[in-house]
């Protein structure tokens, strides 16, 4: 007689304790362990961590929104800017493995300017930062802040003597873009590439918070 | 841009001067006769399929970035295998923008000696001075 009071008693119980359980909205989440390091994420376009900066990157002081440039790279230069540049009137749409790009190009004088959005990976100049860390670049320097903001020049090929220079920008924690740039073969040996890069980025920079 | 684009792209840069019968010659004998715009042309196409590479190199800079999604053993060698996979794409279009470079400046060579001339980097033509713009 005693078991079966048993039997009957603890379903009751539970079904007592449910009843006081309330049910709240929620999505699952993966558990964080503790160890993952800040920037570890994949670049596949997930959230950016709270952390950023990290591996040593510079925060952003003043971020930009630049949400209408990342889905229209080729408003980034005026016509004015891009005739001052002589790489034609209009931009054509480049778009790169990391975000959408647009290009400034001329055949005659192979003078060419890119502007590429890196928007997928959301660590920003972090990622570029880390990479460094790994030993990864054949060259990688900090530059002067353009317009306020962070910029380093990088790349996996140091071909800057032939006129070529990559630099990127950081214009949040999370997003940033590179400014791709080949001399026209006037200049070649008569201009360092990466100031015109930091020029052209500046140019874009004027135009994106006149557009913000 | 991968091989078989890269592959279209040279036919098409060259596939003109081909189809329009400027080379006197034939593979057989390896003997061809340019004249100086054919030459010049040449260069210029040879130049382009070489920016061509070189604007792929940049894509694959981006490979540089990738990272383990996690920190256990499986991500990061993921990561690693990727990164060399990276490296291997990077050298094998440098040595495909190294050729084109170098047949530019074959055909360079070959149009500055029937010239006359002093022979000139393809790299660096126009050497009068810096110009206004990139």
């Amino acid at each position: 007689m005693r078991r079966l009071m048993s039997l009957v008693a603890l379903p009751l119980c539970l079904a007592l304790a449910a009843g006081c359980t309330t049910r709240s909205e929620g999505e699952p989440a993966p558990a964080t362990t503790g160890v993952e390091t800040p920037g570890s994420s994949a670049t596949d376009g997930s959230e950016p961590s709270a952390d950023l900066p990290s591996d040593g990157a510079p925060a952003v002081p003043d971020p930009l929104d630049t949400t209408g440039f990342q889905q229209d790279p080729c408003q980034a230069l005026t016509r004015d800017q891009s005739d001052a540049l002589d790489v034609g009137p209009a931009g054509k749409r480049n778009d790169g493995p990391l975000g959408n790009g647009c290009e400034w190009a001329n055949a005659e004088t192979r003078g060419q300017a890119v502007i590429e959005f890196l928007d997928d990976d959301p660590r920003g100049l972090s990622a570029l930062y880390r990479a460094n860390k790994d030993g990864k670049w054949a060259y990688f320097e900090e530059l002067t802040p353009i317009e306020g903001y962070p910029a380093v020049a990088r790349d996996l090929q140091d071909d800057r003597n032939e006129g070529y220079c990559s630099i990127v920008i950081g214009v949040t924690d999370e997003v940033a873009f590179e400014t791709f740039l080949h001399l026209s073969q006037q200049n070649v040996g008569k201009k360092d590439p990466c100031e015109v890069a930091t020029q052209v980025a500046g140019m874009a920079l004027q135009t994106m918070k006149r557009g913000a | 841009m991968d091989g078989a684009l890269h592959r279209d792209h040279i036919r098409s840069e060259l596939g003109g001067f081909f189809g329009q019968g400027h080379a006197e010659g034939t593979v057989t004998t390896g003997t061809f006769a340019y004249d100086e715009d054919t030459l010049r042309g040449l260069v210029k196409d040879w130049l382009a399929i070489a920016d061509h590479y070189r604007e792929s190199m940049r894509d694959a800079s981006k490979m540089a970035q990738v990272v383990g999604a996690g920190t256990d053993f499986a991500s990061a060698a993921h990561a690693n295998a990727a990164s060399h996979s990276g490296k291997s794409y990077l050298s094998y279009l440098q040595q495909n923008r190294d050729y084109c470079t170098q047949q530019a400046q074959l055909c360079q060579d070959t149009l500055d000696s029937y010239l006359g001339v002093e022979h000139t980097n393809v790299s660096e033509i126009n050497k009068s001075g810096p110009k206004a713009g990139i």
